[in-house]
């Protein structure tokens, strides 16, 4: 009974109490685990593995010193989204090959200038090129120039300041994407970039835009290559060389797909080269895996193309000093002295030494002045062209004076004659008995640059061991073939005349592929590069006519055709003559042949 | 022989043993709080500011009884990292204690995803904007040197080389991750290629995925954190209040102009948990 008194107040204080608690609460609130967070401090941020130390690189003197043998033309006329200083690491490694660089000025045509550049790197473009500049450049590696073009998806625009005041494409600015002008010039090789970047979301160098690269193509422009690491790349279509590309979780960002996922290509012989991204070499990221032996590779790629190097890279013809060499029987009037003036200046202008000489130099490029038909020294230098000289002359006193068993006799002028060791091909001699303007001993001129133009005992020739005159024939032969080398039987005289020679048998030259011309008509300009030097010979009728050659020589070609990029034909005859003669102009000044010219000249000079 | 005498309760026993035990016991109960379902509304972007309110009332919320449960209601495109990392911090603490529901409204991406990942349960909205996993920033300017301006290192001005920045982003992005799977842990049903593409998803689609629990309502939600932390009868409370913060308000977090135009991207240079749309031209 007295339990009883104490636990039922003690229920009922209790009741009201547990009453509002199981209102209020159904359970206590228990965790199934601990509440788990990001382990912060065992995160670190990824680096990539950088390359090994490379040896280093000595500048190779010899290159330093001698004329630079590689031109390599960086483009800043088309907006480059990029800084000169962003590509260090390739500018050192071309100068350690001894190429010099050029920086592209707006200025200047881009045909006129490639005609003097061995490779051509265009960065980031994003001014459009002109249709004129796209020939240009086609030609150029037409021609076997070597291309380097590389887009990247964060230059992809021009940034503000940056464009084009070049004469040439003055208003395409700012409107086009770095792909968009790119694929203007490489498109017609076969090659192409998206306008997309690649990523890579679980497999990247510290970001998803920056792709690690592992299947890279055999190839000299990838050799030695294992890893590369592009930050942020275009992708590239092609139908030629492919040589490096992402793995099955490389992305296209156009697409999400791993379609397409080439990142660097060549093309046209390994003569163009097209990347997608321009970071990589860039500081720090071209220390990273292989990027630093691409850089290399691509160097090499930029100094072993081999261009052809012929009449079309006029005025750039020789990257040597210039030894010139004038055949002795041309007169050095103050005509012809002035306009070799203008030709030193000319190539003072190319930044060239140029100097008179009577010894060729195995370091130094070849100037030749001479008159038809070439000489024996001369004809050393025409190998390889396939020229036929026709003279002809009915004038029997020349002949007979002429005697070509004679001994060596110094005529009334102070002219050697040389004696004819055997009846075979040998060096033309002047006729001695035709007083003419081609009297090389004629020194009242002055030279010009303090220049001793070479006397006739000073002039020798490296391959003339038979200086014995011309053996002549017994009777007057026409279109008497002269090859280069062996002049078999030009007739003495008619051919340093000056005059115009027989109206109705004029004297000839047969170029292949473009048919007879008269001499007097024409002068020829012609290259050719042996043994690393660039010779130039000028033939023409007399000594006005070579003024005339050395006019075109230093100003323009454009009254000249250039057949097979290594013969230029250039015009004799002026209005005022073609007016005079009842004849037209071999040329109409933009260097159109007149056609109906060409068909009398075409005519046999015997007929 | 003894006999039984009958017992008979007077009123004054009735009182002293039932009555008055009643009272006194009813009295007793109200010691008993009823619980309190309490409510954080977030719609604002994750900054210093806004992070440091958000942390106030979740404070209080842990350090009072009868709170027994937080309702986030969240409206956020997130904001700065480290603000981010407060306030995923601080939830966790809260959730050693009594369960955290989100409730997403209009958009839970970047650092706002981030918060939300770090409660027990996460109720969208079928067009809610779900998720812009990633972290985004300026890169410094490379080192320059100032005639006029010494400093004592090459950094001491910009802070980090270029590079560096770059990869501490994607430590931070390292984070993220591990949030989004820890926090969802065997509910999420995508990989993490898909997750770190950066891409916002609609509720429905996220609730495919896997980051999010259910689609629902306020209420839904509200009721769902009472059924997780076993109460009923419970009422709710705006913690804003209850914590003695002012009236809300926020400070401009992107850049406006003065004629009106905000720019997408915040003012100061940083690295952000951030959904940065295209806002040009909006007033």
């Amino acid at each position: 009974m007295k339990i009883t008194r104490i636990v039922i107040p003690i229920l009922f204080l209790i009741l009201p109490i547990l009453a509002r608690t199981f209102w209020f609460y159904q359970g206590d609130y228990q965790r199934d685990s601990k509440v788990a967070t990001p382990d912060y401090a065992s995160l670190e941020m990824p680096f990539p593995s950088l390359s090994t130390t490379r040896p280093k690189n000595s500048p190779d003197t010899t290159s330093i010193q001698t004329k630079p043998k590689h031109r390599v033309l960086i483009d800043f006329s088309h907006g480059n989204n990029f800084d000169l200083s962003e590509i260090d690491s390739l500018t050192e490694e071309l100068s350690l090959t001894g190429a010099q660089m050029e920086l592209s000025s707006s200025s200047i045509p881009l045909g006129k200038i490639l005609k003097n550049i061995s490779s051509y790197v265009v960065l980031a473009p994003t001014n459009g090129f002109t249709p004129k500049e796209i020939q240009s450049i086609s030609d150029f590696i037409d021609r076997g120039g070597r291309l380097l073009i590389i887009t990247d998806p964060t230059r992809n625009y021009s940034m503000p300041g940056i464009g084009s005041d070049s004469l040439e494409s003055p208003s395409l600015t700012s409107y086009l994407s770095s792909v968009e002008v790119a694929n203007q010039i490489i498109e017609t090789f076969g090659i192409s970039f998206s306008d997309d970047y690649l990523y890579n979301i679980l497999n990247n160098e510290g970001n998803f835009r920056n792709i690690i690269l592992s299947d890279i193509q055999n190839n000299s422009i990838t050799q030695g290559l294992s890893k590369i690491v592009f930050y942020s790349t275009h992708s590239l279509k092609t139908t030629q060389t492919i040589l490096m590309k992402g793995d099955q979780s490389t992305l296209s960002s156009r697409t999400d797909q791993a379609e397409n996922t080439i990142v660097a290509a060549s093309a046209f012989n390994d003569n163009v080269l097209a990347i997608g991204d321009l970071t990589f070499m860039t500081s720090p990221y071209v220390q990273v895996n292989d990027n630093s032996l691409l850089v290399k590779n691509i160097a090499r790629f930029l100094t072993t193309g081999v261009k052809r190097h012929d009449l079309l890279d006029h005025p750039f013809l020789f990257s040597r000093p210039v030894d010139l060499i004038i055949r002795e029987e041309i007169k050095l009037n103050s005509d012809m002295l002035s306009e070799i003036t203008a030709l030193q200046s000319h190539f003072e202008g190319l930044n060239l030494e140029f100097d008179f000489s009577t010894e060729t130099q195995s370091d130094h490029d070849l100037l030749v002045l001479d008159i038809y038909p070439p000489d024996e020294n001369t004809t050393t230098y025409m190998e390889q062209f396939d020229l036929t000289f026709s003279y002809e002359s009915d004038d029997e006193s020349v002949l007979s004076e002429y005697d070509p068993g004679s001994n060596l006799e110094t005529d009334e002028d102070g002219l050697n004659s040389e004696t004819p060791q055997e009846n075979s091909p040998s060096a033309q001699t002047p006729d001695p008995t035709k007083k003419s303007d081609l009297d090389p001993q004629s020194q009242s001129t002055p030279t010009p640059s303090g220049a001793v133009p070479p006397s006739t005992s000073d002039i020798t020739s490296p391959t003339n061991s038979n200086k014995g005159a011309t053996p002549l024939p017994g009777s007057i032969s026409p279109d008497i073939a002269i090859t280069p080398g062996k002049i078999i039987s030009p007739t003495p005289g008619e051919e340093n005349s000056g005059q115009d020679g027989n109206e109705e048998n004029p004297n000839t030259v047969e170029i292949p592929g473009f048919g007879k011309l008269k001499t007097r008509d024409v002068g020829l300009l012609l290259f050719s590069t042996e043994s690393e030097r660039n010779t130039v010979i000028i033939l023409a009728e007399n000594a006005d006519a070579i003024y005339t050659m050395l006019e075109n020589l230093t100003t323009d070609l454009t009254n000249c055709i250039i057949e097979q990029g290594n013969v230029a034909i250039c015009s004799m005859i002026s209005e005022a003559d073609s007016s005079t003669d009842d004849e037209e102009p071999l040329f109409d000044g933009e260097g159109n042949i007149n056609q109906s010219e060409i068909d009398t000249l075409f005519q046999s000079p015997i007929e | 022989m003894n006999e039984h005498k009958p017992v008979t309760l007077t009123k004054a026993k009735l009182f002293l043993i039932i009555v008055l035990p009643l009272i006194a016991g009813t009295l007793l109960s109200f010691i008993i709080p009823q619980p309190v379902v309490g409510l954080i509304t977030f719609d604002d972007e994750i900054y210093g500011f806004s992070a440091k309110e958000f942390n106030t009332q979740i404070t209080y919320a842990r350090e009072h009884p009868e709170i027994r449960a937080v309702v986030i209601i969240l409206n956020s495109p997130g904001g700065t990292v480290v603000d981010t990392e407060s306030m995923y911090m601080e939830i966790a603490r809260l959730r050693e204690k009594k369960p955290v529901i989100t409730q997403i409204e209009g958009i839970a991406a970047s650092g706002g995803f981030y918060v939300a990942v770090g409660t027990d349960y996460i109720i969208a909205k079928p067009s809610s904007m779900i998720g812009n996993v990633g972290v985004l920033s300026f890169l410094p300017d490379n080192p320059s040197i100032d005639e006029n301006l010494y400093s004592t290192g090459p950094y001491k001005l910009w802070g980090f080389p270029r590079d560096t920045v770059m990869r501490e982003l994607e430590m931070i992005k390292q984070s993220f991750l591990q949030a989004v799977t820890l926090g969802r842990g065997k509910a999420l049903k995508t990989d993490a290629e898909t997750i770190l593409r950066g891409q916002i998803w609609m509720g429905s689609e996220a609730l495919r995925m896997g980051l999010v629990d259910e689609l629902g309502s306020l209420s839904y939600g509200i009721e769902k954190a009472a059924r997780l932390a076993n109460i009923s009868h419970y009422r709710t409370e705006d913690l804003r209040i209850l914590s003695g913060l002012p009236d809300p308000s926020s400070l401009p977090f992107f850049i406006e102009s003065p004629d009106g135009l905000i720019s997408p991207y915040p003012p100061n240079p940083g690295i952000y948990l951030l959904y940065v749309p295209n806002m040009e031209g909006k007033q």
